[in-house]
């Protein structure tokens, strides 16, 4: 056995030059190293942008394009991966105390801003301190930062890896600079992210590769940005080449997918949703409201009016971001309905007058979910009018005098459960946000079902964000939350892409917890 | 013995007082095992039910967790709940207790549906996706054969698997972007025998790129190739890498030897990129490149690296697992009878 051995060696060993000339000179494909360089075009719908985290409004649909253009320059504290691992960013280590009330993260010592200014943790405390919420306090000490907070915050890590909690550095002018990937090459575009600014309408807005990244220079040169194209142009843009990566409408998405073309979706990330206007004397009809959830056909707005490209919503959370979503219902039942109508006087709202419904936004599929409400009503006996005229642009914006429904659309953008609960409460509910301790699942879930059962918010659909890539867009690894993670894209130059043809399903439904 | 002088006393007092409210409120040991977290959820459970007999619970796991795990957690929940005599669990029907796993971004989402005197009512137990440990899939073929040797969260560039000659311990040696890491097996298990951080020489782009050498030669030392710079490194001692300028020149695979016969074969993967999983594949390295593989491997995920400790016998390859997230270490050979 060992003279084998020694042979074996033996021969090893005379076999050692021709493995090095093989591993050399073999033209045998191997793993695909990522290549550097290019321009990646982006293209979004919405017409404007603010990079300023400060001015975002949590819950509207501008917030993901703001989110994921900032994403480009700035960096948070900490990340979650797709695996359910939070890995450090800007801060290297962290820990809390036994009752999650004080947190302290160490600062990255090798970060800087684009300006060349090292990355304090002052710095982290400030740009923090403007975003968190009231009762969460950040502070420097050393070169740490420390969050206290008067309730529990387990979910401290959710909170700072997602949303608007963006590391930046306010300038004396106004501009802000991250240590992203990416810089904003603003000097020929007249475009600066000034803080509060919400400028950029219709606009190139041009990133250039950050050379001096703690994380490395992302391999694209660049990155440029294109705002305000209309859905069908971005769609024919991307098959025709002139962008690698485009936002598609819902409706738009449905088309690409059929003629081929690669269409990533996320989680469902939009809800929409009724809400009885609370300075309207139908706000207190509990039967009025209740006749109203009844009589709705969520199945058929999902399946017909989306096509598919949603889901019906019985819950203001939805169940990749909760967990438990499935343990709400909201099955039409129109006879019950009907005997719920039948025991109003005949002179309430939605019997001789009708209920006015405003949609918040004044896009096809508001117009569409306004009247499918309206015929539904219409089959419990309540008339609703759908108010398709005028339109608020602001999710968390009131009534006007006249409305007393709103259809409202609210975009998630909170990795907390317990934190999205909260704020959308506070936009949209106002007077019962107070509730504490939300990210406990138990006390989070009780104060969801009293919401709901109020039914003075009434969900309706949900639908995920879509996005259309070109086949040479490389290492896409964006998360089942919307993050695009744009930093580690590298493109493979035009005609060189077999490889990606492996993945099968051209539409990348990822949806965590989503129940078969 | 000493003492204190008097009028310190107080003062020590209350901050002896402050201390020990400090450490006890700090080092209190948390049991944050997922075990822990289902066992205490049945106990929530067990409470509302009161005296009310749990006749089965029905059990449901939505693809948050592997089954095996699943059915871990669902002994112990079963075990807190009725005690271990007891064997009424069932997979459907009417049951009092139904359990429900979800996974969120972040948990895992375990949802109790209790039906009392009282109606129903959901209890809850979110469990950190993070702290439950991770399970590997094993897959086979006929022909190459793998076996898991290593895996971490943190990235791998590439590793070696070194077999120990005249009881020597095997060696695992692991090259991270910015550190080398030599692993010994001592009594069945890795541990840590030398950690080399590559200083000036550690990888800094996206997508870090690098590639270890073995020779049987040089058996106490590995060549590191990193973008740009080649370094040298001890695996018998603590000395630091010494490393140099260079041009680097990645391999595209290595050899790989059957056991039966005299035959060399080369081992490459088909080169998705970070999204897909590769294929290891098995071809004859005397015919052109787009020749069709002889064998195949699926892995579970992309290859990074694949290197050679073992001269031809078996190869290492470094696979990021897309589905845990982890990255993990192989040693490939080939199966007799090939």
């Amino acid at each position: 056995m060992k003279s084998i051995e020694l042979r074996w060696r033996a021969g090893c060993k005379r076999l050692a030059p021709l493995v090095t000339l093989l591993v050399i000179i073999s033209g045998a494909q191997a793993t695909t190293k990522p290549r550097a360089g290019g321009v990646l075009r982006v293209e979004f719908l919405a017409s404007s942008a603010t990079l300023d985290p400060r001015a975002w409004k949590t819950g509207s649909r501008d917030f993901a394009t703001n989110e994921r253009i900032a994403s480009l320059m700035f960096d948070r504290l900490v990340t979650l991966d797709n695996y359910g691992r939070f890995a450090p960013q800007l801060a290297t280590e962290w820990t809390h105390d036994a009752a999650f009330r004080r947190w302290q993260f160490t600062i990255r010592t090798d970060a800087k801003f684009s300006d060349g200014a090292p990355l304090t943790a002052a710095d982290a405390a400030a740009a923090l301190a403007a975003l968190l919420p009231e009762d969460l306090k950040v502070t420097a000490f050393g070169n740490s930062v420390i969050f206290q907070s008067v309730e529990q915050r387990p979910d401290l890590l959710e909170i700072l890896a997602s949303g608007s909690y963006f590391v930046y550095r306010a300038m004396l002018d106004g501009v802000l600079t991250g240590t992203g990937a990416f810089t904003l090459d603003d000097a020929a575009k007249g475009f600066k992210p000034v803080a509060g600014d919400a400028a950029a309408n219709n606009q190139h807005l041009h990133f250039s590769a950050n050379e001096s990244c703690w994380a490395g220079r992302p391999l694209l040169d660049a990155v440029d940005v294109l705002l305000g194209v209309p859905p069908l142009r971005a769609l024919f843009d991307l098959q025709v080449g002139k962008a690698e990566l485009v936002e598609l409408a819902p409706d738009i998405a449905r088309r690409a997918t059929q003629s081929n073309t690669r269409v990533w979706a996320s989680s469902p990330l939009t809800l929409y949703a009724l809400r009885f206007d609370s300075a309207q004397p139908q706000f207190g009809n509990a039967t009025l409201r209740e006749a109203l959830a009844l009589s709705l056909d969520r199945t058929t707005m999902a399946g017909v009016l989306l096509q598919k490209q949603g889901e019906p919503a019985a819950a203001l959370l939805p169940q990749w971001l909760s967990g438990y979503a499935f343990l709400f219902r909201a099955e039409m039942d129109i006879e019950r309905a009907k005997q719920l109508r039948a025991s109003l006087p005949a002179n309430v709202a939605g019997g001789t007058s009708p209920l006015r419904l405003q949609p918040q936004a004044p896009s096809d599929l508001g117009r569409l979910l306004a009247e499918r409400v309206a015929v539904n009503a219409r089959q419990a006996g309540l008339s609703v009018q759908p108010l398709l005229k005028t339109g608020t642009r602001d999710g968390g914006s009131r009534a006007t005098d006249a409305t007393d429904l709103h259809l409202f659309v609210w975009r998630y953008s909170s990795l907390s459960p317990g934190e999205e609960l909260r704020e959308f409460a506070r936009v949209e509910l106002t007077k019962d946000a107070k509730e504490s301790n939300v990210a406990d699942p138990d006390r989070r879930y009780a104060w969801e079902r009293k919401i709901l059962e109020e039914r003075k918010l009434i969900p309706l659909v949900a639908l995920p964000d879509y996005a259309g890539l070109a086949p040479t867009v490389r290492d896409w690894q964006p998360s089942a939350w919307g993050e695009w993670r744009l930093a580690d894209v590298w493109l493979e130059p035009a005609g060189a892409q077999p490889a990606v043809t492996r993945n099968s399903s051209p539409a990348v439904a990822a949806a965590p917890g989503v129940r078969p | 013995m000493s003492q204190l002088p008097a009028r310190l006393s107080p003062r020590i007092r209350i901050f002896s007082t402050i201390l020990f409210f400090f450490f006890a409120g700090t080092a209190i040991a948390r049991d944050d095992s997922a075990e822990h977290h289902v066992r205490e959820l049945a106990h929530r459970v067990s409470a509302e039910l009161a005296k009310n007999k749990v006749n089965c619970v029905n059990w449901n796991n939505h693809e948050a967790v592997s089954e095996s795990r699943s059915q871990q957690w669902k002994s112990v929940f079963v075990e807190e709940l009725q005690g271990p005599q007891s064997d009424s669990t069932e997979a459907s029907g009417n049951c009092s207790v139904s359990v429900y796993l979800e996974r969120t971004p972040a948990q895992v989402v375990v949802t109790a549906g209790v039906e009392n005197g009282n109606g129903k009512q959901a209890l809850f137990a979110a469990i950190p996706r993070a702290g439950i440990p991770t399970e590997s899939g094993n897959v086979a073929t006929p022909r190459l054969e793998k076996e898991l040797l290593w895996q971490q969260s943190e990235r791998i560039l590439d590793a070696i698997f070194v077999r120990g000659e005249d009881g020597a311990s095997d060696r695992l040696v692991v090259l991270q972007k910015d550190v080398l890491n030599v692993y010994e097996k001592r009594s069945g298990s890795w541990k840590e025998a030398q950690s080399k951080p590559l200083g000036d020489a550690a990888a800094r782009q996206r997508g870090p790129q690098g590639e270890l050498y073995y020779s049987l030669d040089q058996p106490d030392r590995v060549k590191i190739v990193l973008a740009g710079k080649t370094c040298q490194a001890s695996l018998g001692d603590a000395t630091a890498p010494s490393c140099q300028q260079n041009v680097d020149v990645w391999r595209t695979g290595v050899l790989l030897s059957s056991p039966c016969s005299s035959q060399v074969w080369w081992l490459r993967s088909d080169g998705g990129d970070m999204t897909v999983p590769d294929r290891l594949e098995l071809v004859n390295p005397s015919l052109p490149a787009t020749q069709a593989p002889v064998a195949e491997l699926a892995t579970t995920g992309p290859v990074l690296s694949i290197s050679s400790g073992e001269a031809l016998r078996a190869d290492t390859a470094v696979v990021f697992n897309l589905s845990t997230g982890n990255y993990e270490v192989y040693r490939i050979a080939l199966a007799c009878g090939l």
